[in-house]
């Protein structure tokens, strides 16, 4: 295997940008954008406001969550119908968990 | 390398059926799944599960695993035999698709060519296609991959080196590898989960089209010490009972060194004090959430105990559990 000298490079924060238009999502998310608009009416993600496709604008956080629905898809050969449920209940017990370290102080560890 | 017991990690017999082995691979991987699962160790179970489910669900690899035997020992030495990369070709990509980066070194042995062949259809699907066949254009693919950086570097900024494998076409359109080492500056304010782009040094242009992007991944090492929703940051802080009672000043570590924070007067367990700004930089930085825990001292000698007897005196009235209704 051939190597080749170090790079420097400087990068941008993907999610500190307002809002990701469509083609964008897709890119980051490795996906064509036909598959994105498939999770669009899974309820996996919603655009910022409702629309015409061409105009469509997602929130950052819209990233991740894609990424997980693409990975618990792959993974666990979750139903795409069941996918938006399942992360809704995921971050739902995610936030009782927290909320429970919260209260009961220092984790063991 | 360590020989895997692949039927093992999945819990079934060597004669399982493949509907019994997906049954094994789905209830595990519920159950460790990193998305599901935060535990510490999880994320690593996950992976030696895929990566038994990749062999034993394959028909190809489980028929070429078979020829071992049953002798093994998971964990025993293992050294393939002489003649394995001519007796078996596995150049048909990996078979579920999973996110192959962490399996073993004994899994790369004997299957790497699958894996390596699937990091080319991964993240470069189509690459090499259309080079040379009538001025076709085409931007690189995208990139992605994961980057774990220390909680203090979002603070401050950090740089990582990365080292990516990129597939690349010889003359006679065969496809190697080569291994691209990056210094990449990531920028401070960067939080969990969140995605850094590096323009151009994704996967190269094809007929003189842009190179694609790179996409890394941003997760934290965990620390024990401190909990991150967001830009916010939490430490339990344990104080002693008369810190906490009569107000100090104590020291508390944050993810860029140590803080003196004063407890307030009267404080009571899981009170929290917020040191605006001191959280993830950004936009909006953060704040930083100590959060008082009241540990009590044992009492070892007589003098230790004496002491709790007084206290015991000084409060009379005092029922921890009022609260209970008992």
């Amino acid at each position: 295997m051939r190597k080749e000298p170090i790079i420097v490079v400087d990068c941008e924060i993907v999610e500190e940008r307002e809002a990701l238009r469509l083609h964008e999502l897709a890119r980051i998310c490795g996906l064509p954008a036909e598959q994105v608009m498939e999770f669009v009416d899974l309820g996996v993600i919603e655009p910022l406001e409702p629309g015409s496709i061409r105009h469509w604008r997602f929130a950052a956080s819209a990233v991740p969550r894609l990424q997980r629905a693409m990975r618990l898809q792959r993974d666990l050969g979750i139903e795409r119908q069941a996918l938006a449920l399942v992360l809704d209940l995921l971050d739902e017990m995610e936030r009782m968990r927290a909320r429970l370290a919260r209260l009961q102080g220092p984790s063991e560890a | 390398m360590e020989f895997k017991d692949y039927y093992k990690i999945l819990g079934v017999e060597r004669s399982a059926s493949a509907d019994e082995i997906k049954r094994a691979y789905r209830k595990l991987a519920r159950k460790y799944h990193p998305d599901i699962n935060k535990e510490p160790g999880a994320e690593e179970k996950f992976k030696e599960i895929s990566e038994a489910y990749e062999v034993l669900s394959d028909p190809e690899k489980r028929a070429a695993y078979d020829k071992f035997g049953a002798n093994w020992q998971h964990g025993q030495e293992f050294r393939p035999p002489p003649d394995w990369e001519k007796e078996f070709h596995f150049a048909g990509g990996g078979f579920t698709g999973a996110d192959t980066s962490g399996f073993s070194d004994f899994f790369e042995e004997l299957f790497g060519r699958a894996r390596r062949s699937r990091a080319a259809g991964g993240g470069f699907s189509g690459f090499g296609f259309g080079t040379g066949s009538g001025g076709i254009r085409m931007k690189g693919e995208d990139v992605h991959a994961r980057v774990v950086i220390d909680l203090a570097d979002a603070y401050t900024g950090a740089e990582r080196t990365i080292t990516l494998r990129m597939p690349e076409q010889t003359a006679d359109g065969h496809i190697t590898y080569r291994e691209k080492t990056l210094n990449v500056r990531i920028p401070k304010g960067v939080k969990e989960g969140q995605h850094i782009r590096l323009k151009g040094q994704g996967g190269p242009g094809i007929g003189g089209g842009p190179n694609g992007d790179l996409y890394l991944e941003v997760h934290f090492r965990p620390d024990r010490r401190f909990r991150v929703e967001g830009r916010d940051v939490y430490l339990d802080l344990p104080v002693a009972p008369w810190e906490a009672a009569l107000g100090a000043k104590v020291k508390a570590p944050t993810p860029t060194g140590v803080v003196e924070v004063k407890i307030p007067e009267g404080s009571q367990c899981g009170r929290k004090l917020r040191l605006k700004g001191k959280g993830i930089p950004g936009r909006t930085p953060g704040d930083f959430y100590v959060v008082i825990q009241i540990v009590p001292p044992p009492a070892r000698d007589e003098k230790q105990k004496q002491a709790y007897e007084a206290l015991k005196e000084a409060f009379p009235g005092f029922n921890p559990r009022a609260g209970l209704g008992v």
